[in-house]
């Protein structure tokens, strides 16, 4: 149907010269002009339900939540009431919302399990990937899956807090050591205390 | 490495060298390594105190798996670390907390325990 092709498509040129087509014919022109409107919001709405509840497909993996359910875990809900409050912007428990309006927070870097430890104490994000999925993923995608939690939290502005804390960044080993030379490299510094990278 | 060795030493050496093997690639999952050992075949013979005395032969291996442990980002699991001098081996359960925690003033004996934990966590769970 070539009003539905024309929508689908986005071209603007045909929709206008299917919408001058249909002015000839005023008596239908609101009926089927309605239609279109419904369609195109259709399209819409049916596009932005797909990116929300499609399987997320890291690698081999296939998940039914998208990845930055766990990518990240909020250890208390206490760090998302704070946001709320902090926030003018309304906060939703939804991860989808907490997407659409990222948050400044505190993200705990470490030594397994003391940054999953000090996350739970207080009320912090952690990069968390279920243990079945952890264990059958390669070195590299458990970095780039790393790698990806991280740009979020420096994109929201995070601070880092570590439960290792370090004299220098050098000093850091494994993992630990290799995500912090990753946000050094991200306009990120040691502060004096040792224990958070901070801007 | 393709196919599991044969002999029981063989195997025994297999295992224990795996965090270190596994940390010096990029490409496999440890899942498909311990796999490749023939873990979840021969498990049985496999005993806390054949992994000890392997340990002991190849001290090394140690601090690879005290690495391999500090570098887990799961979110459940099997720990080792040093704490105060001693060697903890303790589980992170479902709500992030620590569990099952034991205290070791031994390496060997704390690495040979935290092995076979987290072996049979990989290939079984």
């Amino acid at each position: 149907m070539p009003l539905e092709n024309a929508a689908k498509l986005g071209n603007v040129s045909a929709l206008a010269a299917v919408v001058a087509t249909l002015l000839r014919f005023r008596a239908r022109a609101c009926v089927v002009l309605a239609c279109i409107a419904a369609m195109l919001c259709a399209t819409t709405n049916a596009s932005a339900s797909q990116s929300v509840q499609t399987k997320t497909r890291v690698w081999d993996f296939s998940f039914a939540e998208p990845l930055n359910t766990w990518l990240e875990r909020d250890a208390s809900s206490r760090l998302r009431l704070e946001n709320q409050s902090n926030s003018a912007e309304l906060a939703s428990a939804s991860p989808h919302a907490a997407r659409a309006a990222p948050q400044v927070g505190r993200t705990v870097l470490g030594k397994y399990p003391d940054y999953v430890n000090l996350a739970e104490s207080i009320g912090a994000r952690r990069f968390n990937i279920p243990t079945n999925i952890w264990n059958k993923m390669s070195p590299a995608e458990q970095w780039a899956a790393n790698q990806r939690f991280l740009d979020r939290a420096i994109a929201r502005g995070d601070e880092f807090v570590l439960s290792n804390p370090v004299k220098s960044i050098g000093e850091a080993t494994g993992w630990f050591g290799r995500e912090l030379r990753y946000l050094a490299d991200h306009g990120y510094r040691l502060a004096e205390d040792g224990a958070r990278m901070i801007r | 490495m393709s196919e599991p060795r044969e002999t029981p030493n063989h195997f025994v050496e297999d295992v224990v060298s795996l965090a270190g093997r596994y940390r010096k690639q990029e490409d496999l999952s440890i899942y498909e390594m311990l796999k490749r050992t023939g873990y979840p075949e021969r498990r049985g013979a496999l005993t806390i105190e054949t992994i000890r005395k392997a340990l002991a032969k190849s001290s090394e291996h140690l601090s690879e798996w005290l690495e391999y442990s500090a570098d887990k980002r799961s979110s459940t699991g099997w720990y080792i670390r040093e704490e105060n001098g001693r060697f903890e081996v303790g589980n992170v359960d479902s709500s992030g907390r620590l569990a099952e925690q034991r205290s070791y003033s031994d390496l060997v004996e704390a690495c040979a325990d935290f092995i076979q934990r987290e072996l049979d966590q990989i290939a079984f769970e």
